[in-house]
C-alpha cells in the first residue's frame, strides 16, 4: 500500500516542482552570499549568532535553515501534507481506493508515511545542499562564531567550530527543524482528511505556524503562557547548539510539544477518517 | 424487444438452502448532514445472477445506495450485505466486487496504463486475481494507455474506468451510469461488457438514466423515488403490468369492435378518431395487425409499450395519482 501511494505522490509535477524549489533555494542563497556578502562579521536575520558567512561553506545551512524554518518549509511539509488525502478526494480516485477491501487506517498510514518521507526529504535538502553548494563556493574551514546574545558591541568570537563538531550539530539541527515540522504536518494531514480541497489544508497547516508567530511573546509580551504552548515560537532553539557553551534548554519542552500536537493531530485524523463518509 | 422473460421458479420438492443473495438490503436509511433524507427505508434483494436495472430521477438515492454497498457510506439505520457478508469499510467480500460509481476516478498525471496498474497491485495484495494486459486491452486505448490520464476525453476515462470494473474478474458488479454521456455505439460496448460479464456468472446492479437501455440489458429493474423503492422485479414483468398497445388506423370507430373480440384482449379504448388503445394479456402486434388487415382496416401505426412508458405510469402510481392511459405521440 504504502509503494502504490509512493507512486501516486512521488511521480507527480508537484512533488518535483515542491523539492526543487526547495533545493535551488540553498543554491540561490550561497549565490547571494557571495556575491553580497561584505567579509566581515555579520548578524544574519535575528540569529543569536553571527559569523562571516564568506568564511566558511558551514554558514550556509545555518542560514538557509534559519531563513526557510519558519515560512518556507511549513509551507512544504503542509503542501506534502495536506495534498495526500484531499489531493486524491479531488482526483476521484480515493473512492475506488476505499471499495476494495483494505482499511480505511492502512490507507490513512500509507498516506502519511509517503507525506511525511517527502517532508523529511525536503527539511533534508535544505541542510545537505546547503552545505554542498557551500562547501564549493567558499571551502570547509572552521567556522568562526560570535555569541550575538552577549557580545554583540564587541564582535568577540566566542568559539571557532571545526570539521567534525559543525558535522554533528548541523546533523542535530536538521533533526531538530524536522521535529518541529511535526505539528504543521499533522495539523495540515488531519485537515486534508476533512476536506477535497488541497488548498484549504495546506492553509491550515500554515495556519498553524501563524497563529503560533502572533502568539509569540516578542509582538506580544502579555501572552507569554499562551506562547510556551504554541506549536512553533521554539523552532529556532537549535541555533544554540552553534554557541559556545551549545545550549539545549527548551529542547525538551519543544520537542515533547511537537509529540503532542502530533499525537492528537494524528488520532483525530485517524478517528474522523475511518468514521466519514465518503459521498464524493 | 430482445427481452427474455424469467423462467419461475422452479419449485420442486424440499427447498435446498438457498444460496445469500448477491446483495441484501433490508430497512436501509440513510440521513445526510444536511438533514436530507437520502435512502429511507429501502428492502431490496439481487438474486446471483441478475442485471438488475436501477432507475429513478436524479437525487433518488441510486448513487448513495451504491456506495454503502460499497462500504463508501456508512448507512444511519438497517444493513446491507453482499453474499451473506455484511458491508464495512474495507471489507474482505469487496473483494468479488467491481465499482464504477459516481465517474471515472483516476490519478490524473499519471497513465492509464500506470493506473491500472496500480488497481491491480491493489487487488493483488487483497489476494485477488488481477490480469492487467486483458484489462488494458478491455479498454481499446490501444496506444493512448501510455498518456496521462488528464489528456483523456470523456469516452477514454470511461473505457478505462469499466476496465478497472472488471478488474479482478468480479462476481457483483456495480455501475453507476456507466454510459454517461456515450455515443451510441459506445454504449453498445458498455452493454456488451455487462453481458460478457453476466454470461460468466456475475451479478450485476447497473443504474441509469437510459430506460432503454435498462430494458435491453437487464433482467429485474428496481425503480427509485425519493430513497424508497416504488416497484421491482423482472424486467418483462415491469413492462407486463399494464399491458397496453396503441394502434393508428383509418377507423378507430370499426377498430374498436374488431378488436374487441380478439383473443386475449380485455379492453379496447378508442383514443380519437383515428387511434385505439388495446389493454390486454400476451398481445403479439402480428395478430392485431392480421386481425385489422383481415377485417379490411388500414393500419398506419403501431408502438406497444415500453419500460419507459411503465415507468412513468409506476412513477405517478407511487406520487398518488392516477396512471394514464398511453402517452399521446410525439
Amino acid at each position: 500500500m504504502i509503494a502504490i501511494e509512493w507512486v501516486k505522490q512521488f511521480h507527480r509535477p508537484k512533488a518535483y516542482a515542491t523539492l526543487g524549489i526547495v533545493a535551488s533555494f540553498s543554491l540561490v542563497l550561497t549565490v547571494a552570499l557571495a556575491l553580497t556578502g561584505s567579509g566581515q562579521t555579520e548578524f544574519v536575520g535575528d540569529l543569536p549568532l553571527q559569523m562571516v558567512p564568506r568564511a566558511s561553506g558551514y554558514s550556509v545551512p545555518i542560514i538557509a535553515l534559519s531563513s526557510t524554518m519558519k515560512f518556507f518549509l511549513p509551507l512544504a511539509v503542509a503542501l506534502f501534507a495536506g495534498e495526500s488525502v484531499a489531493g486524491e478526494a479531488g482526483w476521484g480516485s480515493l473512492r475506488y481506493v476505499m471499495t476494495r477491501p483494505v482499511s480505511r487506517t492502512r490507507v490513512l498510514w500509507s498516506k502519511a508515511a509517503v507525506a511525511g518521507v517527502l517532508s523529511l526529504v525536503s527539511v533534508m535538502i535544505i541542510t545537505v545542499v546547503s552545505l554542498v553548494v557551500g562547501a564549493m563556493a567558499f571551502g570547509l574551514h572552521p567556522l568562526p562564531i560570535v555569541d550575538g546574545r552577549a557580545s554583540a558591541p564587541d564582535h568577540v568570537v566566542s568559539a571557532t567550530i571545526s570539521g567534525g563538531a559543525m558535522l554533528g550539530s548541523l546533523a542535530l539541527s536538521t533533526l531538530y527543524v524536522t521535529a518541529g515540522m511535526a505539528s504543521i504536518f499533522a495539523a495540515a494531514f488531519f485537515l486534508s482528511t476533512t476536506t477535497r480541497r488541497p488548498l484549504v489544508a495546506v492553509a491550515g497547516g500554515v495556519g498553524l505556524t501563524i497563529i503560533s508567530r502572533i502568539f509569540n511573546g516578542d509582538y506580544l509580551p502579555g501572552v507569554s503562557v499562551v506562547n510556551k504552548y504554541m506549536p512553533n515560537n521554539d523552532i529556532d532553539l537549535w541555533q544554540h547548539l552553534f554557541l559556545r557553551p551549545a545550549a539545549t534548554d527548551g529542547f525538551v519542552h519543544f520537542l515533547l510539544l511537537q509529540l503532542v500536537y502530533f499525537v492528537v493531530l494524528m488520532g483525530l485524523a485517524q478517528w474522523w477518517f475511518t468514521r466519514k463518509d465518503l459521498l464524493h | 424487444m430482445g427481452v427474455t422473460r424469467m423462467e419461475p421458479d422452479p419449485d420442486g420438492g424440499a427447498a435446498p438452502i438457498r444460496p445469500a443473495p448477491a446483495v441484501q438490503i433490508d430497512h436501509l436509511t440513510k440521513r445526510l448532514r444536511s438533514g436530507v433524507t437520502a435512502v429511507d427505508d429501502l428492502n431490496l434483494t439481487v438474486d446471483e445472477g441478475q442485471i438488475l436495472g436501477l432507475v429513478g430521477p436524479n437525487g433518488s438515492g441510486k448513487t448513495i445506495t451504491l456506495k454503502i454497498l460499497l462500504g463508501l457510506v456508512r448507512p444511519t439505520a438497517g444493513r446491507v450485505s453482499l453474499f451473506g457478508d455484511e458491508v464495512s469499510p474495507g471489507a474482505t467480500v469487496l473483494g468479488r466486487v467491481g465499482a464504477l460509481v459516481d465517474g471515472p476516478g483516476f490519478v490524473p498525471h499519471l497513465s492509464g496504463r500506470r493506473n491500472l496498474d496500480l488497481a491491480c497491485r491493489q487487488i493483488r495484495l487483497a489476494g485477488g486475481p488481477a490480469d492487467l494486459d486483458g484489462a488494458i486491452d478491455s479498454t481499446g486505448l490501444g496506444s493512448a494507455i501510455d498518456r496521462r490520464f488528464s489528456d483523456y476525453s470523456h469516452g477514454m476515462r470511461y473505457r478505462l474506468a469499466m476496465a478497472q470494473a472488471l478488474l479482478g474478474r468480479p462476481d457483483l458488479l456495480l455501475l453507476d451510469e456507466p454510459t454517461t454521456g456515450m455515443d451510441p455505439a459506445q454504449s453498445h460496448e458498455v452493454r456488451i461488457a455487462i453481458a460478457e460479464r453476466a454470461s460468466a456468472g456475475a451479478t450485476v446492479v447497473v443504474s441509469s438514466h437510459q430506460l432503454s437501455e435498462i430494458e435491453l440489458v437487464c433482467t429485474h429493474a428496481a425503480i427509485m423515488r425519493q430513497g424508497r423503492l416504488v416497484a421491482s422485479g423482472p424486467v418483462p414483468d415491469l413492462v407486463g403490468r399494464h399491458p397496453l398497445v396503441r394502434v393508428d388506423l383509418d377507423d378507430a370507430g370499426r377498430g374498436v369492435g374488431v378488436l374487441g373480440i380478439m383473443p386475449g384482449v380485455t379492453r379496447v379504448v378508442q383514443a380519437g378518431p383515428t387511434a385505439v388503445v388495446v389493454e390486454g394479456r400476451s398481445l403479439r402486434p402480428v395478430d392485431l395487425v392480421d386481425g385489422l388487415h383481415a377485417a379490411g382496416l388500414t393500419v398506419t401505426g403501431f408502438r406497444s409499450r415500453t419500460f419507459e412508458d411503465s415507468y412513468l405510469a409506476l412513477f405517478e402510481e407511487s406520487v398518488g395519482s392516477p396512471p394514464r392511459s398511453p402517452r399521446p405521440e410525439p
